[in-house]
């Protein structure tokens, strides 16, 4: 298949120099004042087609920031630090954490059994003291990005409800993400400051999800989800 | 005693002129080809995907990087092809002497380049549009482009395409002065990397003298050395010349 592909190519390049040199042909092929008006066609064309292109509304542009290098790799730092702070109970200081989404829910009995129907998502519960008679569920996530382009907004926070003593957990709707990046030709990168840090690419990087729950501390808690202290 | 004196600036003037209408095949060629490196491109220049059980991602890539590849072959093939008997024998038809000839083909040679120039970043603007109408894909555009970026952009894919053409013609005229030369220049460029392969088990050569104008980042050395490059190979190819016979 590619050999046909490799020749055609080759007949393609020989037609477009043949064309130029009367050499492989008799006669000038397509010469004159005929190519002259294709080529005005073919350049009116172009122009259009160049003009079109910066007017035509890009819908669906992926909307987000481009970080630098050294934003990745701090970024990269804290997600490696961050399971440990939360581990240790140190949410509070823990950088890099964004917080998703927050809800309380009235705690009747003196037991929480939490039921988590996916995975992928890191449960910690914590025992306040000063909390009486409810239930605080916090979603946190780290950064994620891919292609250098932060995309953590993009993962929802999963669905979260209490009937009775139950805590249910429902994951989140499954994110994809398809894109087409255009890259400037090289010429154009190349005097730029910094110009080929977007060539290189980071490929992807999937941020940990952590759903934080504080309970009363005589709560006595069950299922899944880590307790920390 | 002569009843009109025709200046040297005079004859390239006219010869230019005349170059510019009678050597229009190679903007057919430049148009063929751009077409088929925008077909190319249109495959895309690389991608990748993967995925979580909560997640999956499919990029691509597009540029105009490949279309640019072909718009140097063009340059490199028109400026050999502009040294063939054929058409020196064309500034025969004029009162002129080989330098003449000479200034008034690097004349349309760079002329040419500034036309390539300008509809490569026509056809990449182009192929941006198309790639814009693929749906159900977000669109990213790598960085947004200022004016400047834009204008140093542009003459920096002139004088690329001028260096092939100073190289083509360096190559052409090598091959007019000795046929040997069709042979010994493959020869030399391919036994140059499996030579390299075989002492340093990788082929450097040819990416190191790529690289002396590739990775300058000031635009203004790098418009010094491909100028100098250029001229470097034209006078060498005006120098070899000269030792040609007349209509040889």
């Amino acid at each position: 298949m590619s050999i046909i592909f490799l020749l055609f190519f080759i007949i393609l390049l020989m037609v477009s120099f043949g064309s130029f040199s009367n050499r492989f042909f008799g006669a000038r092929f397509m010469s004159g004042s005929g190519i002259t008006k294709v080529f005005a066609g073919y350049l009116i064309i172009l122009l259009v087609a160049g003009i079109l292109s910066f007017m035509v509304p890009v819908e669906d542009t992926l909307e987000a920031e481009y970080l630098t290098d050294k934003e990745i790799e701090e970024n990269d730092r804290l997600n490696n630090d961050i399971y440990s702070v939360v581990e240790s109970g140190r949410i509070e200081e823990a950088e890099g954490l964004t917080k998703k989404e927050t809800w309380d829910f009235p705690l009747k009995d003196k037991l929480l059994d939490i039921k988590f129907m996916g995975q992928n998502v890191m449960i910690f519960v914590e025992k306040v003291e000063s909390l009486d008679g409810k239930v605080d569920v916090t979603h946190y996530s780290t950064y994620s990005y891919m292609d250098n382009i932060d995309i953590t907004d993009r993962f929802k926070s999963p669905e979260i409800e209490l009937s009775e003593s139950t805590l249910k957990i429902y994951p989140p709707d499954h994110v994809n993400i398809k894109h087409v990046k255009y890259k400037n030709a090289f010429p154009f990168t190349q005097f730029s400051e910094g110009g080929e840090q977007f060539n290189g690419g980071y490929g992807m990087m999937q941020g940990m999800e952590f759903i934080y729950i504080t309970v009363p501390a005589d709560t006595e808690v069950t299922g899944d989800g880590y307790v920390i202290n | 005693m002569y009843l009109t004196k025709v200046s040297l600036w005079d004859v390239v003037k006219k010869q230019f002129r005349f170059k510019m209408k009678s050597y229009r095949g190679m903007f057919t060629s430049l148009m063929m080809l751009q077409i088929i490196g925008i077909l190319f491109s249109l495959g895309g220049e690389g991608g990748g995907g993967g995925g979580s059980e909560t997640f999956s991602y499919d990029m691509n890539y597009y540029s105009g990087n490949i279309i640019l590849a072909f718009m140097m072959i063009w340059a490199f093939i028109s400026a050999i092809v502009v040294t063939t008997q054929a058409y020196r024998f064309d500034d025969y038809a004029f009162v002129a002497n080989r330098l003449s000839s000479h200034l008034s083909n690097i004349l349309f040679l760079g002329w040419a380049s500034v036309i390539g120039g300008v509809t490569f970043v026509l056809a990449s603007q182009s192929l941006k549009l198309a790639i814009l109408f693929q749906k159900d894909r977000e669109f990213i555009e790598s960085q947004p482009i200022t004016m400047l970026q834009m204008a140093e952009g542009l003459t920096a894919t002139i004088l690329y395409l001028f260096l092939f053409t100073a190289l083509g013609y360096l190559v052409g005229m090598l091959v007019q002065r000795n046929k040997a030369f069709i042979i010994i220049l493959p020869a030399l460029l391919f036994g140059s990397l499996f030579l390299n392969v075989f002492l340093a088990s990788e082929s450097t050569l040819v990416i190191d003298i790529g690289q002396i104008f590739v990775r300058e980042t000031s635009f203004l050395l790098f418009m010094l050395k491909v100028l100098l490059a250029s001229a470097l190979a034209y006078a060498i190819s005006v120098w070899i010349s000269n030792s040609l016979e007349v209509r040889k």
